[in-house]
């Protein structure tokens, strides 16, 4: 019998990423009487997609980085914004990025004093245009150690190696979770007064490319161990999801699943299709390569499908004075990428590099208001798992921040007793986990999760239709049922089953939903490419599908909200588009 | 693809092992194992964190074929 052990916290951030660490620093140094733990299951120093490094800091909007032009730039986006029929974003991206993003130059200072270097040499600060916002570069090899020092310095408790598995709920809200230490498998039981989510995207839903074999399972774009244990636990305790139906497309250098290639295209390197064409501008007459991510993906899966592969990155019509940012990206968050050139013998500014497109993430999040609060009182979430705008970790730090200031809002008001633990339901849970350990497992995770990836990747993929949705809902439904029958033979073969279990839960929901959203899209982090419904549909779908668990019969409960600009989202953008203007 | 630690380099400090992201390295008997191979990322932390260099992650094993030539250097 594994042990049961209980710890009593005011607040439980799930996740030591760059969101639940900015979470915990925040809140930290807001309310240094309270009793913060942080649960990360790996490490606080290398746990997150940031694990090692990041690149830049997005800056779009904020004024204080607008030099000559940035009206000129960004006004036709503040438009789009407001004219309905040429918005692509369905979850008030461009309201709710508008306003995150007007925050981006404070949270950068606050970032210089936590201790990241974000000046050059001089003092000044670096900035890029990137293919739609522009970015400052930051020396971001060391973001994670950094960060980590200060949270340990904060007086944070601290369980690395753990992963939440359960959520806990009373009659009218949270009240703490079931975690589980992944190399011991001793588990614990949080009761706490307020929980945060900020556990990240969720990746393993594809396969990396449309057909690989297990040597490849986890090379994929972002990190393979971010994934939906949370978000479902947050769902199974009553919360409501939304963007279940969208995935986030990207390119990745063929052989090597990898973030980066965005750079390239920022940088002026061409995409070219097996003809030698290069075809972005017949996609994009105006942006060609600089048209939004979605889109650069969707052209390349039309090329493909034409039959004009393979798709190259021309690295050749990057200008000379170009290439050293690029490799100074490299060595801030892909300390592989010159590795991959050099064993390729791939000489940047000459040669080209093969290109593939990727399905990197699910977009599926806890839906969350502006100030991070998820419907379930005592639940918030921060980073790429809430509602909030993904915009790498300056979204992160603006979510941690809301979150944070959410959070000690939520206490401040919370005078009556402490909500109601129920040890008795903790100890069932516990139980129910140690009986998954078996030295015989008849199945293992991978078996089942193979085969869900094989579903997600033939039906849910680059190409959906309805015929398709309906047999991938059923073949789901009925993997899941075999999924009862997982067993593991230690600890991390249970945090996979883990794993496995909470990705098949999310593919049934998005098999639904997207089945529901009868039109394509790419917008902001939200490919959704229906051959039925080719066309983006903004007359019926400029709208969200949020998802909560029918507790009786353990379905999801799918009902659409309008996302039409909220009035504070028109004042966010009126503030952001004057800032703007004033400065250019 | 997954990480490899080169036992003459490596100084069992077991850093590679602490920070693992994916828990794939595992302190084993005296010695450090990449344990769950087919889990490795290819992230590189391992490689960040290794003290003597004993550490890699060959994306391909030995180099490939020679790239495509760019279609400048075609068409020149």
């Amino acid at each position: 019998m594994i042990a049961l052990r209980t710890e009593h916290l005011d607040v439980l951030v799930v996740g030591g990423g760059a969101a639940g660490s900015a979470t915990a620093l925040y809140l930290a140094e807001r309310r240094p009487d309270l009793v913060i733990g942080i649960v990360e299951k790996s490490t606080l120093r290398r746990g997150g997609c940031t694990a090692t490094g990041i690149d830049h800091w997005v800056a779009a909007f904020s004024h204080k980085f607008f030099c000559g032009g940035g009206a000129r730039r960004f006004l036709p986006f503040f438009r789009a914004a407001l004219t309905r029929n040429r918005r692509t974003d369905v979850f008030e991206l461009s309201t709710v990025g508008a306003s995150v993003a007007r925050e981006s130059y404070e949270e950068l200072m606050q970032l210089e004093r936590w201790g990241i270097d974000v000046r050059l040499d001089d003092g000044r600060f670096r900035v890029v245009w990137g293919a739609g916002a522009p970015a400052i570069w930051i020396a971001g090899k060391d973001f994670k150690p950094t960060i980590a020092r200060r949270i340990r310095a904060a007086g944070c408790r601290i369980w690395q190696r753990t992963q939440v598995v359960r959520l806990f709920r009373d009659a009218n809200r949270v009240t703490g979770a079931l975690a589980m230490n992944v190399r011991t498998g001793e588990l614990t039981a949080f009761a706490a007064r307020a929980v945060v989510i900020a556990s990240g995207s969720s990746t393993r839903l594809w396969h990396p490319a449309p057909a690989t074999g297990d040597e490849r399972a986890f090379d994929l774009v972002y990190s393979p161990y971010n994934n939906a244990e949370a978000l479902m636990a947050a769902y199974g305790a009553g919360a409501e999801l939304v963007a279940t139906e969208f995935a986030c497309a990207t390119l990745a250098p063929v052989g090597y699943g990898c973030a980066g290639i965005s750079g390239f295209l920022s940088a002026g390197a061409q995409l070219v299709n097996g003809t030698g064409e290069p075809f972005a501008r017949r996609a994009d007459a105006r942006l060609g390569e600089r048209m939004p991510r979605q889109q650069t993906v969707q052209a390349c899966v039309n090329e493909l499908r034409a039959g004009r592969g393979p798709l190259r990155l021309e690295t050749s019509a990057i200008a000379a004075q170009d290439l050293p940012k690029i490799l100074f990206a490299w060595d801030n968050e892909v300390p592989l990428m010159r590795q991959y050139v050099e064993q390729r013998g791939i000489r940047l500014g000459v040669d080209d590099i093969d290109v593939e497109p990727h399905l990197a993430l699910s977009m599926a999040k806890v839906a969350t208001d502006y100030h991070a609060r998820s419907s379930l009182p005592g639940l918030f979430a921060a980073g790429d798992v809430s509602g909030t705008l993904p915009i790498a970790v300056m979204g992160a730090m603006v979510g941690g921040r809301r979150a944070a200031a959410a959070v000690d809002g939520y206490l401040a008001a919370d005078t009556g007793p402490l909500a109601a633990f129920r040890h008795g339901e903790a100890a069932d849970v516990a139980r129910s986990v140690t009986l998954l350990l078996d030295d015989d497992a008849p199945l293992l995770w991978r078996d089942i999760e193979r085969e869900m990836r094989d579903i997600n990747t033939r039906y849910l993929g680059f190409s959906r239709d309805a015929a398709g949705m309906q047999c991938a809902a059923v073949l789901l439904d009925e993997l899941a049922e075999r999924a009862e029958h997982l067993r593991a033979r230690n600890p991390h073969e249970l945090m996979r089953l883990h794993e496995t279990r909470a990705l098949l839960g999310l593919s049934r929901i998005m098999a639904r939903t997207a089945l529901l959203r009868t039109e394509s899209r790419f917008g902001h982090g939200q490919f959704h490419s229906r051959t039925d419904y080719p066309e983006m549909d903004n007359e019926r779908w400029l709208q969200e599908l949020i998802v909560t668990r029918d507790a009786d019969r353990d379905e999801p409960q799918i009902q659409t909200r309008s996302c039409a600009l909220t009035l504070r989202g028109l004042v966010d953008l009126a503030l952001s588009a004057v800032r703007v203007i004033v400065s250019s | 693809m997954p990480a490899q630690i080169d036992s003459r380099r490596c100084n069992r400090c077991g850093r590679c092992a602490q920070y693992c992201p994916g828990d794939i390295i595992h302190p084993v008997g005296g010695e450090v194992v990449v344990l769950y191979p087919g889990e490795c990322w290819g992230c590189g932390t391992c490689v960040l964190e290794c003290r003597t260099g004993a550490v890699t992650v060959s994306l391909f094993g030995a180099p490939q074929a020679a790239p495509a030539p760019s279609r400048k250097q075609a068409t020149a």
